[in-house]
């Protein structure tokens, strides 16, 4: 017994979904590490309590969550605006310059706006469910998401059509 | 068409595994075992001191001072803070008259934001629109500094003198509050190399280099004119995880050797730009720059050494670190349930041992809707504390001053609805 029983196996378990969650909220590798660490210094803290949660996953996506959108974070500790290192191999041709404009225009946001989208349109949660995963109001998260969309369309004006499409689904 | 869902699936595709278990493990573990160590240390000292006093022989080296500041606050006042103030209407804000360029307007209070607007209200309880985005307030109130036409303008408010200097953001103020640290603005936000100390005075300033910008930023100036440094990042483990880029001066193995003796790291570091740091799961560190050699060093503030548990830490982010008067202050962040963080218990830090001497205890925060309190200033009236209302976005609604000797609190200003608490003497804006 070493207080960590179960952790490894735990998180093994995971990996997979925090890496790709990680990765959709930090836009970049070294971010997305960073997040994925994080979030589980703080859970392997306390994971003599986290293990009976009957969800512990949840915890660790809560904490990252956190992580990511902590207001006490100082601007730029992981490169939320970064210039996104991800490749954008064999794509239609205009596919390429379209996807690049869309991680361009989603490095604009703040840390927050991008967490309120990754809720909403990555992880299909609720609005209900986003505003308890991020600890805010269900007002604060439809504003958040408004505002994010406005941004979206104010820097990158030719993705009209797609925000459009997704702030009425 | 590739809309948002697409988009972030086609993102979440390009992943990679972040396979940081074992790096998780080893530096819960230690951390672990430092606590342990830290607790076992506190017993000895305890046992040590009995038997002292029993023999009658000299004391050891005190303990930290806790202190209660867990009780009500009770209504007070700052003799330059108006305890509240008043505001025209909405539909007034146009004619809420701007700081005139001809007289002076008295010494400056707080700085507030309403409808998207900043203004500055002077100790007499008038509110002037700024011309600019309000950057600093000297600790004495004689000084506001806001960014104006690429310009840092510094704007006495007891005359009409000006004193502009590059874009810059006020990173700190002197202990004596006559010297603004400024951080110039650098092109695409990237970390600033150099820090300017300026007094606006007369104008006279001087450039010092930051070693290693990318880890860590200007933040103020010691009492004896040393630059302060605090970390940009959380440093990374020395055992795992990315090379940790400042360390030329190795740094003790603490997993290994237990309690370190000794947790301040003075000599001057042997390549000069290198200043090492303590990674987040051991501890913070403070770094300063000498004005006249330009030589670096810095001081490790371990967590064991200061008895944390395992949910308290200190943090690189933008929390306050002042003087009181020659002593360092930090707020620690605990970690609630829910994994958020919030600011909790004040300590005071010997700035050459990195050794708590006094520890405030506020009312605990044990969830988000607490209110909770974030360290400002420390000003000759005491430690200057902002107060929430424990709902988001969590902006201060009031001042409290904690008395440093007794812990009892005074709230001292009550922010009128409408209006958001910017910042006030000596606080310096996040840059």
């Amino acid at each position: 017994m070493n207080g960590f029983d179960g952790f490894r196996e735990f998180v093994q378990a995971h990996t997979g979904a925090w890496s790709r969650l990680a990765y959709v909220l930090a836009g970049s590798h070294a971010g997305a590490e960073d997040l994925v660490q994080t979030a589980l210094l703080k859970t392997a803290r306390v994971w003599h309590r986290v293990r009976r949660y009957e969800q512990p996953e949840a915890y660790v996506r809560r904490a990252m969550y956190h992580a990511a959108v902590s207001q006490w974070r100082r601007r730029g500790e992981w490169p939320v605006a970064d210039v996104p290192d991800r490749a954008a191999p064999d794509d239609p041709i205009d596919g390429i310059p379209r996807r690049m404009a869309i991680d361009a225009a989603l490095a604009q946001l703040t840390p927050r706006q991008r967490a309120v989208l990754v809720l909403r349109f990555y992880e299909d949660r609720s609005v209900a469910e986003a505003a308890d995963i991020l600890g805010v109001t269900v007002g604060t998260v439809k504003s958040q998401t408004a505002y994010a969309l406005e941004r979206l369309r104010v820097v990158a004006p030719h993705l009209v059509e797609l925000t459009i499409e997704e702030a009425g689904r | 068409m590739t809309g948002l869902r697409e988009h972030f699936a086609e993102t979440a595709a390009s992943a990679k595994h972040y396979d940081v278990t074992e790096v998780v493990l080893r530096r819960t573990r230690r951390r672990r075992q430092l606590t342990r160590a830290a607790a076992a240390a506190a017993a000895i000292v305890v046992a040590t001191s009995a038997a002292a006093v029993l023999t009658r022989s000299p004391a050891l080296a005190p303990a930290v001072t806790e202190i209660d500041a867990t009780g009500t606050a009770t209504p007070g006042r700052l003799g330059w803070l108006p305890q509240t103030f008043g505001l025209p209407g909405m539909g007034d804000l146009p004619v809420l008259p701007a700081l005139p360029a001809d007289r002076g307007v008295g010494e400056g209070a707080l700085v507030y934001r309403r409808g998207g607007k900043e203004a500055l209200l002077t100790s007499d309880g008038t509110s002037y629109s700024v011309p600019g985005d309000v950057r600093g307030l000297s600790p004495d109130g004689r000084w506001l500094a806001y960014g104006a036409g690429g310009e840092l303008v510094f704007r006495c408010l007891l005359d009409t003198r000006t004193r502009r200097a590059a874009d810059s953001d006020v990173a700190g103020w002197s202990a004596d509050g006559t010297r603004a640290v400024l951080a110039p603005r650098m092109p695409g936000g990237l970390p600033t190399p150099v820090a300017a100390v300026l007094d606006p005075a007369d104008g006279t300033n001087q450039t010092l280099p930051i070693p290693d910008p990318e880890w860590w930023g200007p933040r103020g100036l010691s009492p004896s004119g040393e630059l302060l440094l605090t970390p940009r990042h959380e440093f990374p483990s020395t055992s795992a995880g990315p090379p940790a880029p400042l360390s030329t001066t190795a740094q003790p193995d603490v997993s290994t050797t237990g309690l370190p003796e000794a947790a301040s790291t003075t000599e001057p570091v042997a390549t000069p730009g290198k200043l090492p740091g303590v990674p987040d799961d051991l501890g913070y560190a403070v770094g300063f720059v000498e004005p006249v050699t330009h030589k670096s060093r810095s001081v490790a503030i371990l967590s064991a050494r200061i008895g944390f548990g395992e949910q308290s830490y200190w943090s690189p982010e933008r929390l306050a670190v002042t003087w009181m008067p020659d002593r360092l202050l930090f707020q620690a962040l605990t970690t609630l349930d829910s994994a958020q963080s919030l600011p909790a218990d004040v300590f005071e830090i010997d700035p050459a041992t990195g050794g708590a001497l006094r520890r405030w205890r506020l009312p605990p925060v044990t969830t988000l809707s607490d209110p909770f309190r974030k360290l400002i200033t420390a000003l000759p009236d005491g430690i200057l504390l902002g107060v929430n209302d424990g709902a988001e976005p969590w902006l201060s609604k009031a001042l409290e001053v904690l008395d440093p000797v007794t812990g009892a609190r005074r709230t001292v200003l009550t922010m009128p609805p409408g209006a958001e608490f910017v910042l006030t003497r000596g606080g310096a804006r996040p840059y």
